[in-house]
């Protein structure tokens, strides 16, 4: 009983803890349900406040649309065509002279007034601000991207691009209300001009111009064209393959239009065509044409494979090398190209694109030779060293670039390292004409027999490893050979030479190689040039192959890697590396390089640092016997108290001209240091500021025993073991303070967190290059998607931009306003920020028109010498009358420059009707100033082949001095005469 | 492109003469240009010697370059029709265009061996190592010799097949271009000071000033009493007469004053 009371009264007490519990639970729970209420109260209110907000923006949406016309402003981003395009263009009408008012005034023209909705014709009559225009092979379409969906504005078919048979279009761009459209077919292209404001087509061949007789509407069935009598054609072939227009300074405005007359630049296959305001064509001619052209800065720059040529627009039909100033190419220019084939220009000469990757350019237009170059490739490049790099700007004639985005350490190898005391072996000859034997501390090659043929002696490697490069040096001289005695590196099967060079001299001369291996046993093979004469000999005294970092310069000779070497990404998630480690038997080393003697003239040695360190070495070049530096020339720098400090010596520094930073960067982070020598002083920079100056008393650096070693002294010891380093450069020019300064600006981004540098993908050919002049940025279209770069940086790397049937195989691209429109293998991408977003760009960007036809700035011309140089050209049609002010100063050009002119002269010049361009008078006004030489002279001349009136200069003999003109035309119109 | 007719000799108001020469087979003026106020006249006149030796290679590349451009453009029809005074073709008459087509073509084909390396030169085409782009031939250079003597006023030489000829009398046209630059050199028309700094030596000025005959001191008088003097004024001439017969002048100085010439 007593259990059982004891259960019950448990069993009570529970059911009554569970009464409570469930008493409370149950407050708890309404206590919920009510608060519930509440939140579903305010989460319904809120529900209506969205409602009523969407309501109120789909209102103003629809506000929006009414007084626009828009229907979206939202972005846009997809297929707008399917199909390959050939060309594609974004026409930007508010980049015309007159910021696209033109359009307004096309009210009567035949394609406004045609019926709308059709397979050739939108559903707008007016012409859009923004045009995308995508050319198929024989087809062009226009889209209006004033909507934020591009819808079709006008299809202008086959029939009234000239494209005949068989051709296909090549190229498309547009200005002031004309587009233009290059085809080829062999050498049966033709340009085609679609002029909205005139409602014209125009066709140009090689033998002329030809109208079409009815207007754009009429492009479908287009009739028969008729001959402009007296029209000259394109130039040396109608087989065009790309076409730029622009208008020059001083272009007089076309009457019937009100906008200035165009110059229009058609890239052939028999040169280049310039067709001139005043319809004149003058022709470039190159055997293999060009494959792009533009005008820009007063100067035509036309790329053929290769190489890009620059010269005067042209008012004369030449030869090339007849008219070019200069050129830039992968083997001979100063600054040169990224190597192989680099042939896609932008439009705007910052870039040129080709299967190795950009060259991005940074021009120094008074002084190319100063000019400062960047390279950036993919990872799938195989030039300079191979792989994805940026180099950093390389200024003038850079003779040592290291860059890396690899994050693996690297482990120095020796290859080879062959004396003579191996004898022959390892050695054999491609045949019996050549006999090697070892005479004395060398192997001797002796030529047996006559042969029409080189017979080469061959060293086998074995154990490269395939994609790393490796640095040849091979010590040999001729002997009683006469002619050129040669090395090359070829792969395994000898069908590709990885890298070459060679000796004239008869005394010990080190050959130095930078090959990157393709297979694991490539072959060094020696030859004499011909005549290959019986018993000629040549003298081989050491071959080494070792384990490289690759020079990334057009100089490609790299630095061996002694030990082993950390790199790693210089912030978190970048692209770019550095190298670290150093200490007494980790470094990198350069055995005597001549083209790191710099004479005693300018040079810059520089790069980035990221030290810890106090007291240690990072660059020393000099060089040692017996432990000991030698009393010759060197420089070095190093961190001494934290700070950057620089020497040059003649003695091995026993004596030394000095320049320290007096700012401590140990421990600072990334810092970019640059030691200039210039005209005479030694010059510290840091982070783009001048922190030292030093007088040069030094003379010569050049050094036949010097060693270049990275990482601590030449005596092995002070290792920069705290130091990081990343994009060191060399170079025989001294970087002007502005280029310092762009180079620590452009380079800085390249230092933080997450920036990429390199190309996107793996593919590092670029097949199409574009620059948005509203953003600055740079669009590279490959085959594995596009590359956007701002600067050095690259912001972003597109693909996937179709949701159906993508192909990431970007061939063209064009850009504006932030953003793009890019052909692939499948279809037409675009890519166009919100309405309001473009509106902004439009905003703030740099005001582009009208220009003022009454006083016109010309870009700077350059005179070397004391010849006549036309430095400034304005056109003078029939009837012009013509007063000009004509304003010159010019500048010597350098860091101490003695010349200065000025000069102001009148000119009346006149062209009567049917006549020649006349200058009248040419009076001086004022006195000249001239501050030294006073034998400088600018004065007015009449081109009447060009029908041009030039502004002369004299120069000063042996002086480069940049000239700055300014014109005030004074025109009486009212007796004009030409149409 | 400097073609041959853009290669002016003087300028500057005349004043400096330039200094043409070949630079890799261009048409440059790499000197200082030659001041003709102080330089020597042999000096101006060898130099306009040598511009027009440099201006007629130039010429010939300008031809040459203009054959070429036409010979390389299609053939045109060998003849044209040939019509009446009614209109009507009466046969075919040769065509203009195909003989300047047929010539320019001659012109190539016979262009003389050193032609050809200066456009080589020029084009940068010399023939070169193709493995180590070093040329095989050496630049077109033109050098020419030392100039002999001849008076710089009448005469000048031309260069042919690299050497001087004897010298020649001026052409019409070589003696106006030689006259501006004199008149230059030594200006007809001055103020009475700069007559008598120029012209006169100290000696023969101080002669005339302290002159007592009556008409030495009238003509002096009225000479400084002058705006100018016009050295081509038959007055001046007289004037000078007039020292010349009172002995304070010698015929070859009157002749050099009125030459205007300075005085060392």
């Amino acid at each position: 009983m007593t259990d059982l009371a004891t259960q019950v009264a448990g069993l009570t007490t529970s059911v009554n803890a569970l009464t409570s519990a469930v008493n409370v639970a149950k407050a708890t729970l309404d206590a919920s349900v009510s608060a519930a209420g509440a939140s579903a109260a305010t989460a319904q209110a809120a529900v209506t406040t969205a409602a009523s907000s969407a309501a109120a923006a789909q209102s103003a949406q629809a506000a929006a649309v009414a007084v626009s016309g828009l229907s979206s402003l939202n972005s846009f981003l997809g297929q707008i065509q399917a199909g390959a395009p050939a060309a594609v263009f974004w026409y930007d009408t508010t980049r015309d002279w007159d910021e696209g008012a033109w359009r307004k005034r096309c009210t009567w023209q035949s394609y406004i007034n045609e019926p709308l909705n059709t397979a050739t014709r939108g559903a707008r009559a007016s012409i859009p601000a923004e045009m995308l225009i995508m050319a198929t092979a024989t087809t062009v379409t226009i889209y209006d991207a004033d909507q934020a969906t591009p819808v079709m504005w006008m299809v202008v078919p086959a029939a009234f691009l000239g494209i005949v048979s068989g051709a296909a279009i090549t190229c498309v761009t547009a200005r002031d209300g004309v587009i233009y459209v290059g085809s080829s077919s062999g050498a049966d292209g033709r340009l085609v001009s679609i002029d909205f404001l005139r409602d014209r087509g125009v066709i140009w061949t090689t033998g002329g111009q030809y109208w079409y007789p009815g207007g754009i509407a009429s492009r479908s069935a287009p009739g028969t064209v008729y001959a402009v009598i007296g029209t000259p054609g394109v130039g040396a072939s109608s087989a065009i393959a790309a076409v730029a227009v622009t208008v020059l300074p001083g272009a007089p405005l076309d009457r019937a239009t009100g906008l200035p007359k165009p110059t229009v630049a058609v890239a052939t296959v028999g040169g280049v065509s310039v067709i001139h305001q005043s319809g004149q064509v003058a022709s470039i001619t190159v055997s293999g044409g060009y494959q792009s052209a533009i005008i820009t800065d007063g100067r035509l720059l036309a790329t053929v494979l290769g190489r890009t040529d620059y010269g005067p627009v042209p008012y004369a039909t030449l030869a090339n090398s007849a008219w070019r100033l200069g050129w830039y190419d992968d083997s001979s220019s100063t600054p040169r190209l990224l190597a192989a084939n680099q042939q896609r220009m932008a439009t705007n000469a910052i870039a040129i694109g080709g299967v190795s990757g950009l060259t991005l350019m940074a021009e120094e237009p008074v002084n190319p030779a100063n000019g400062m170059v960047a390279y950036v490739t993919g990872s799938g490049n195989t030039a300079n060293g191979g792989g994805a790099f940026n180099s950093g700007w390389m200024v003038g004639d850079c003779r040592l670039a290291l860059a890396t985005t690899s994050t693996a350490s690297t482990t120095g190898a020796n290859i080879a390292s062959w004396t003579s005391a191996a004898g022959t072996t390892g050695w054999s000859t491609t045949d019996g004409n050549l006999t090697l034997s070892i005479s004395g501390s060398d192997l001797q090659m002796t030529e047996t027999s006559a042969t029409v043929t080189a017979s080469k002696a061959i060293y086998q490697l074995s154990g490269c490893v395939v994609g790393q490069t490796y640095l040849v040096a091979i010590n040999m001289r001729r002997g009683t050979v006469g002619a050129i005695m040669r090395a090359e590196v070829t792969d395994n099967g000898a069908t590709m030479a990885l890298a070459g060079g060679y000796t004239t001299s008869t005394t010990a001369s080190t050959v130095l190689m930078q090959f990157r291996a393709t297979d694991p046993s490539p072959k060094v093979r020696i030859n004499f040039d011909a005549p290959y004469t019986a018993g000629q000999t040549g003298l081989v005294t050491s071959v080494s192959v070792d384990l490289a970092e690759p020079d990334r310069s057009a100089q490609a000779i790299g630095m061996r890697v002694i030990g082993a070497l950390s790199k790693s990404v210089v912030a978190s998630t970048a692209d770019l590396s550095a190298w670290s480690g150093f200490s007494a038997s980790n470094y990198l080393l350069q055995p005597y390089n001549p083209a790191l003697d710099f004479g005693a003239g300018d040079f810059c040695v520089g790069g980035w640092i990221n030290t810890s360190d106090t007291g240690s070495h990072f660059m020393t070049r000099v060089a040692v016997s017996a432990g000991a530096y030698t009393s010759t020339p060197g420089w070095r720098a190093f961190i001494s108290a934290g700070q950057v400090a620089f020497d040059i010596s003649a003695d091995g520094f026993a004596t030394v001209n000095r320049v320290t930073s007096a700012v401590a960067i140990s421990g600072t982070g990334w810092r970019q240091w640059w030691a200039v020598s210039r005209s005479g002083s030694l010059e510290l920079w840091l982070d783009g500021v001048r922190v030292a100056t030093a007088i040069r008393t030094v003379g010569t650096l050049s050094n036949t025993a010097a060693q270049l070693w990275i990482g601590l002294t030449g005596l092995l010891t002070l290792p920069a073991g705290g130091t990081s380093l990343a994009q060191l450069r060399l170079s025989t020019t001294a970087p002007t303070p502005e280029q310092i300064a762009r180079m620590y600006a452009d380079e800085r981004p390249l230092f933080q967190p997450g920036a990429k540098c390199v190309l996107g993908g793996t593919s590092a050919a670029v097949q199409g290059l574009a620059h948005d002049p509203d953003t600055g940025a740079l669009y590279a279209a490959k085959g594995d998607g596009t590359s956007v770069f701002q600067g050095l940086v690259r912001t972003t790397h597109l693909t996937g931009l179709a949701t159906t049937g993508n192909s990431d195989n970007h061939t063209a691209v064009a850009a504006r306003q932030g953003g793009y429109v890019i052909a692939t293998a499948n279809q037409a991408v675009a890519s166009l920020p919100s309405i309001v977003f473009r509106d902004r760009i439009l905003a703030d960007r740099v005001p582009v028109a009208p220009t003022d036809a009454n006083r016109v700035v010309f870009p700077p011309a350059v005179t070397t010498d004391a010849t006549p140089t036309v430095i400034a050209r304005l056109p003078v049609a029939e009837g012009d009358e013509l007063q000009l002010m004509v304003d010159v100063e010019a500048t010597e050009y350098g860091a101490a420059p003695s010349e200065r002119m000025g000069y102001q002269r009148r000119a009346r010049v006149y062209r009567l009707p049917n006549g020649n361009v006349t200058v009248a008078a040419v009076q001086t006004l004022g006195t000249d100033y001239e501050s030294a030489t006073t034998t400088g002279d600018v004065t007015v001349v009449a081109d009447t082949t060009s029908q041009t009136v030039c502004i002369q200069a004299t120069g000063v003999a042996a002086k480069r001095l940049a000239w700055a003109t300014l014109v005030h035309i004074n025109r009486a119109g009212a007796t004009r005469y030409a149409a | 492109m400097i073609r041959a007719t853009d290669m002016t000799d003087a300028f500057k108001g005349d004043s400096l003469v330039r200094r043409w020469c070949l630079a890799q087979g261009h048409p440059r003026c790499a000197d200082h240009p030659v001041e003709v106020a102080s330089a020597p006249l042999a000096d101006i006149a060898a130099q306009l010697a040598i511009n027009r030796a440099v201006r007629a290679v130039q010429a010939q590349v300008d031809a040459y370059d203009d054959a070429v451009l036409l010979a390389s453009r299609p053939e045109p029809d060998a003849t044209v029709p040939l019509f009446d005074a009614t209109g009507a073709a009466v046969g075919d008459q040769p065509n203009p265009a195909h003989a300047a087509w047929v010539a320019a073509g001659t012109l190539v084909a016979n262009t003389p061996a050193d032609l050809l390396h200066l456009i080589r030169t020029r084009d940068d085409a010399l023939e070169r190592d193709p493995a180590t782009g070093l040329p095989l031939e050496a630049p077109f250079e033109l050098v020419p010799p030392a100039l002999p003597t001849f008076d710089p006023a009448t005469q000048t030489v031309d260069l042919v097949a690299g050497a001087w000829s004897d010298a020649r009398p001026l052409t019409a046209e070589e003696a106006a271009t030689w006259r501006a630059l004199m008149l230059i050199r030594w200006p007809r028309v001055m103020t009475p000071r700069d007559a008598i700094v120029y012209l006169l030596t100290p000696a023969e000025w101080l002669a005339i000033s302290t002159s007592a005959d009556p008409e030495v001191r009238a003509t002096r008088q009225a000479a400084l009493g002058a705006n100018t003097i016009d050295l081509d004024n038959l007055a001046t001439a007289a004037a000078l007469a007039v020292f010349e017969q009172a002995g304070l002048l010698t015929a070859e100085r009157v002749a050099a004053v009125l030459a205007g010439k300075r005085v060392v």
